[in-house]
């Protein structure tokens, strides 16, 4: 193996530093390389222990080998799950209301009971968020631990999540017509 | 030398396939946020692709008669339009999951 390019290598260890948890495809797109340069740059710097690659649904996520990257699985676990808008969103509504209702949070986002009953499965599901302890609503499980996650890593713009997106803000434009 | 029909019918089939790919990233996101609106996305989509491949490959083999595919054709657009305007027409919190 020849030795890999130095800036490209340290672009790639501050975008996983920045954004840890993401995973190859993504890295390559956000850095404009190809997934293969890219894989063969990431295979000599988790060989020389300076990143750490964990596969996770199907997915080869990639971590600072730092302790600044998210160490326990449950972090890892929820900055996956924030990687998605909707879920995201969710959280931040929680984050800035305290707790939000069904209703609420559907008409927040602009989505249906059915589709806000899904997102918060999942959420609840992670731990992420429960049952308000009012009695009356959704609140985040650990107010802290997501402020915390939020303020260290920002979750990686998703293509998918940015398709989906156009098309939300296509038909919710053309709706306020 | 190549004729033109050739090369529509290629350019079809072509649609055919990036309509098709959209369908299924369509199909992620729709399963990740459970948007209403994306369902009649790829539903369009999926009506493009089918109506992509199935003119594509008449022009070049001829098995549709002319007439047909062109109401075939314009049927398949109709259809894919409709399909995404049909989010802006109908009211909010009523769409079809």
């Amino acid at each position: 193996m020849t030795a890999p390019e130095p800036d490209l290598v340290t672009r790639i260890v501050r975008y996983v530093e920045d954004f840890p948890g993401t995973h190859l495809r993504e890295l390559a797109r956000q850095l404009g390389v190809s997934e293969a340069l890219a894989g063969y740059h990431l295979d000599h710097l988790v060989h020389g222990r300076l990143l750490r690659s964990e596969t996770q649904g199907g997915y080869r996520r990639l971590y600072p080998a730092s302790t600044r990257g998210p160490t326990t699985r449950r972090e890892k676990s929820h900055l996956a799950l924030l990687r998605q808008r909707v879920p995201l969103r969710i959280v931040l509504i929680l984050l800035e209301r305290g707790s939000a209702s069904h209703t609420d949070l559907g008409q927040a986002l602009g989505l249906s009971k059915g589709a806000v009953t899904y997102q918060l499965h999942k959420l609840m599901e992670a731990d992420l968020v429960r049952a308000s302890s009012k009695g009356v609503g959704f609140e985040l499980a650990d107010r802290a631990g997501v402020e915390r996650l939020l303020r260290r890593w920002k979750p990686t713009p998703d293509p998918v999540e940015r398709f989906a997106e156009l098309w939300e803000n296509f038909y919710a434009h053309g709706r306020k017509r | 030398m190549v004729h033109l029909t050739e090369v529509a019918s290629g350019f079809l089939l072509l649609s055919g396939v990036v309509s098709l790919a959209l369908a299924v990233v369509s199909f992620v996101a729709y399963r990740r946020s459970r948007h209403s609106a994306l369902a009649f996305v790829i539903a369009a989509f999926l009506v493009f692709t089918a109506k992509s491949f199935l003119v594509g490959y008449s022009i070049y083999s001829g098995f549709i008669e002319h007439e047909t595919l062109e109401f075939l054709d314009a049927v398949g657009d109709m259809a894919t339009v409709l399909l995404f305007a049909l989010p802006l027409l109908a009211p909010r919190g009523r769409q079809a999951q």
